[in-house]
């Protein structure tokens, strides 16, 4: 006779798949994390190992047109200025690339973060030539690891001044609020802004880029860096925009102690 | 940029201010070309890597003939060298009394994480990444050579 509460051979064998799939589940996990730990080592080296010839080709190129520059008609000289402004180029995508990678590894110091004195003091430095008028409203405190955050508003104070770069008064706003658990801030520019349909979920991926280098130069790394360090924070962020009509950038986290 | 020139301007005179040890030449040229423009700075010997600057550093082998008078204020080391690279270096000084060595700059292309720490712990003065950008190359080895040429005060032999 089979007692009441004793599980059944069908339940014993569910129960055996289930131990089964959880080991099979965790060392599936296990891979992973160690693949990506790969990957990310495995970037940050190439990346390390692409600066020493990028610092020969832009610095020996400097070389030729400082030293012999006079012997080189003017087009040759255009052409030295390319190599060394393309290897430039190239190396900003591969510093780009190496904080991106080791932003996983960065230890986060969780506090409760003044963002309206992060914000301000961001901004004073970025925007020491005065160009572009910022208005930077009181905005709530964030819980969070104030080293990263910092990377995020450089990061989007950073595009909103470029952005706004060509316009015969540039503003920017930042402002925020509170939403329960969460704090929102939002930082709104009279930039190019762009266009929402083609920009789409790419906007904040790794290299995408919505504008031409030539028009506003940039390595495709910032919004990645942004969305990477708020989602770190089990955070959001989101955009809205329009071409011409300036840009939008909004991102909550959790909220700090006041 | 004849590097041999500066070596022997410096044997003949037996004063280098700077000792940079690198492996990668084309990196030493670039190096030297702005320690050679910097208003800070004064003599520099390329020794190409870690076993080279242990023999300057103790007056061995090719450096044997030196007498004390040369002493280095500086040196620029590399990390990712062949046989002795910079951390071997650092490792083999260990045994050096510290108030007789050059102030140490670690200028490398890779910041790894355990390479700064390990740096550190054995004995460098600072760590730096080194630029890419030409302009930038110039101002940092100003900053170095400043600060370490013209601030920084070693302690008398």
């Amino acid at each position: 006779m089979q007692l009441a509460d004793e599980p059944s051979a069908s339940e014993r064998k569910q129960a055996a798949q289930d131990r089964t799939d959880a080991v099979r589940l965790l060392r599936h996990n296990q891979q992973l994390t160690a693949l990506l730990e790969e990957f990310e080592s495995f970037s940050s080296s190439v990346a390390h190992d692409l600066r020493s010839p990028l610092r020969s080709i832009a610095g020996y190129a400097e070389v030729v047109e400082q030293d012999y520059g006079h012997l080189i008609e003017e087009s040759g000289r255009k052409c030295l200025s390319i190599i060394r402004t393309e290897a430039l180029r190239m190396g900003g995508l591969v510093d780009g690339l190496v904080s991106y990678a080791q932003l996983r590894k960065r230890a986060m110091d969780e506090r409760t973060v003044n963002m309206t004195a992060l914000a301000n003091d961001v901004a004073s430095k970025l925007n020491n030539s005065g160009a572009s008028v910022l208005e930077i409203g009181e905005l709530p405190p964030a819980h969070g690891d104030t080293a990263t955050l910092r990377l995020v508003w450089e990061h989007l104070i950073g595009n909103a001044i470029k952005f706004t770069g060509r316009e015969k008064s540039p503003l920017i706003r930042i402002s925020g609020s509170s939403a329960g658990a969460e704090s929102i801030y939002e930082i709104a520019d009279n930039g190019v802004g762009f266009d929402m349909d083609s920009a789409g979920d790419k906007l904040f991926a790794v290299f995408e880029r919505q504008h031409h280098d030539n028009e506003f130069p940039g390595t495709g790394m910032g919004l990645a860096s942004v969305f990477r360090i708020v989602r770190r924070h089990h955070g959001r962020v989101w955009a809205t925009g329009a071409v011409g009509q300036g840009a939008t950038f909004s991102f909550a986290l959790p909220a700090g102690e006041r | 940029m004849n590097t041999t020139d500066i070596a022997e301007v410096f044997l003949s005179t037996n004063i280098a201010q700077v000792l940079l040890v690198e492996n990668n030449p084309l990196d030493a040229g670039l190096i030297m070309r702005s320690i050679k423009k910097s208003p800070f700075a004064g003599t520099v010997l390329w020794l190409h890597d870690g076993a080279e600057a242990l023999e300057y550093l103790r007056r061995d082998g090719r450096y044997a003939g030196l007498n004390g008078a040369g002493r280095a204020l500086l040196m620029l080391l590399d990390l990712r060298m062949p046989k002795v690279d910079g951390l071997d270096l650092l490792r083999a000084l260990q045994s050096t009394p510290r108030a007789d060595r050059p102030a140490i700059v670690i200028m490398t292309s890779a910041a790894i994480d355990a390479d700064v720490a390990a740096a550190y712990e054995l004995g460098a003065n600072s760590v730096i990444l080194k630029p890419i950008a030409p302009a930038e190359l110039n101002s940092t080895i100003d900053d170095i050579c400043r600060y370490w040429l013209q601030h920084n005060r070693l302690a008398d032999l």
